[in-house]
């Protein structure tokens, strides 16, 4: 339980609209809630719920199965944006987010076949919100979808035990970083490295605060109360 | 960063450590997570001491080494911003981007030095630099560097792209340390940010903010291909990733997908063309 509220508390403090003391009770209870679920039942084969949500499970396998789903929802997000492009779209703009989708389904593809047989299904997701003829639009939504993902990799890839599923997501995360970097300045000019800290550094999230933040993309929720957290 | 956490973590296991800081927890409460991001040097400096001798070489090493690498990327900047108030050779509308980029690796230079400080550990020197390339002959193929400006484009691509790759390189070894390894993680991120950026500037047709098999837009030296050895994989994992699962992935996105690491001998082997010995 200490482990896990250690483990979002700092992070926390980066959520929009979610006070620490809030969160930090939010936390206790997912807490709480995976320790229940841990003591009573062996939870690695990624049984629906009787909701429908989705436990990436735990282990290496569930960090690899949370990232999956994280590049799941990528994936489907640019390939709404490129089947349907918003007005007044540049031709950087037009290679840039096609670049980015291949490279989000290679990802995601990627992902499923190192997981093999633990891969959980294919998630369906809700982009509604969105104005996917707007530029603004698009780009607002693409920004918040790479901010999580690059802190969601700098977060998450600690809890990994094996050092070559290390080696791999750390070959995604700078990518992602680079996506991340392409949609603020396209946003803003010489906005590319914006949320930095006073150490030059990069915010990371723990999984919680992850499906926290993006859950409004999520149709088929998912779970990690599973996972280690550390 | 977690950082309270920390403290509470070290302040339990060193009294003493708690004391020192204790006058910076009572700013930190007030102040929130500007002083906290400055206070974490302290506090990781404070773990590489108290677990010396044990786990911590592999750490130590791999944070001098960061550390070389963003004095050379910090002098470098500094260098451009410091012509460039005679010589103005930095477009106006690119100057705040590339102040930015200065301001980050002075923040990596000052947090990784406040660690190593911290934990009293030996401080790695900061070399002469020849940024010519010319191993400290000051005649190497990027002379001119900072007044030609496609030319300090093409060299900041090529010391960022290899941060990434050393940064990459090194995360294995911070396993035993999930701080230290989010922490060199989130460093890792900002450099692929900058490289993005410097790319995207370049407006070299067909070059983009990620990397494309080992095509670099780069003429100026041959030689600097070697730092893009290796980023032409299109299979990872043993995985081949062109037309995945039947989705239509070209060679070249499958490339683009994923950056390469380096270890320390090839980061150590470049960063010597830019070294006076």
């Amino acid at each position: 339980m200490k482990e896990i509220m250690q483990e979002h508390s700092g992070a926390a403090e980066n959520v929009p609209g979610i006070s620490r003391r809030k969160f930090l009770t939010y936390a206790g209870g997912i807490a709480g809630a995976g320790m229940l679920i841990a003591s009573c039942s062996k939870n690695d084969d990624n049984t629906p719920a009787p909701d429908g949500t989705v436990d990436v499970g735990g282990n290496d396998k569930g960090v690899l199965n949370y990232f999956y789903a994280l590049e799941q929802m990528q994936a489907y997000f640019y390939r709404k944006v490129c089947d349907n492009f918003y007005q007044n779209l540049s031709q950087y703009e037009y290679k840039a987010f096609q670049s980015i989708r291949d490279h989000e389904i290679t990802h995601r593809e990627f992902l499923k076949n190192l997981l093999g047989t633990s891969a959980i299904r294919e998630l369906e997701f809700d982009f509604g919100s969105v104005d996917f003829i707007s530029r603004t639009s698009v780009l607002n939504t693409a920004r918040a979808i790479e901010d999580i993902s690059v802190a969601a990799y700098n977060g998450g890839m600690h809890l990994f035990t094996t050092p070559s599923f290390v080696v791999a997501t750390s070959k995604i995360a700078s990518v992602e970083a680079r996506h991340c970097s392409l949609i603020h300045d396209l946003l803003t000019f010489n906005n590319f490295s914006e949320g930095t800290d006073a150490n030059g550094t990069d915010p990371n999230k723990g999984p919680a605060e992850v499906v926290a933040a993006t859950s409004m993309y999520f149709k088929t929720k998912i779970s990690v109360n599973n996972l280690p957290t550390t | 960063m977690n950082i309270n956490n920390i403290l509470n973590d070290i302040q339990q296991a060193d009294p003493e450590f708690g004391e020192r800081i204790s006058h910076r927890r009572g700013i930190l409460k007030s102040f929130g997570s500007k002083i906290t991001a400055i206070a974490l040097p302290l506090a990781l400096g404070a773990m590489i001491k108290k677990a010396y001798g044990k786990t911590t070489d592999a750490v130590y090493d791999a944070l001098a080494f960061a550390l070389s690498l963003e004095y050379l990327e910090h002098e470098f900047y500094a260098t451009a911003i410091d012509a460039n108030t005679t010589s103005s050779f930095i477009p106006a509308e690119h100057l705040p981007g590339i102040q930015k980029i200065l301001y980050d690796e002075k923040a990596h230079v000052d947090f990784l030095s406040g660690v190593l400080s911290e934990a009293g550990a030996p401080m790695p020197p900061k070399p002469t630099y020849d940024f010519s390339g010319g191993y400290g002959a000051g005649n190497g193929p990027y002379v001119g560097t900072f007044s030609v400006y496609s030319k300090f484009l093409e060299q900041a691509q090529v010391f960022e792209d290899l941060g990434v790759r050393a940064y990459k390189g090194q995360v294995p070894n911070l396993m035993a340390n999930d701080t230290f390894m989010r922490a060199a993680l989130n460093i890792h991120s900002v450099e692929a940010k900058h490289a993005a950026h410097i790319r995207m500037i370049r407006n070299v047709p067909g070059l983009m903010p990620w990397i494309t098999a080992v095509n670099t837009g780069i003429t100026t030296n041959n030689a600097t291909q070697k730092i893009y050895a290796g980023e032409d994989m299109n299979a990872q994992s043993g995985i081949p990733l062109i037309n995945i699962n039947g989705f239509e992935i070209s060679n070249e996105s499958a490339t683009e997908a994923f950056d390469e690491p380096f270890g320390r001998d090839q980061v150590t082997k470049i960063l010597s063309e830019f070294i006076k010995p």
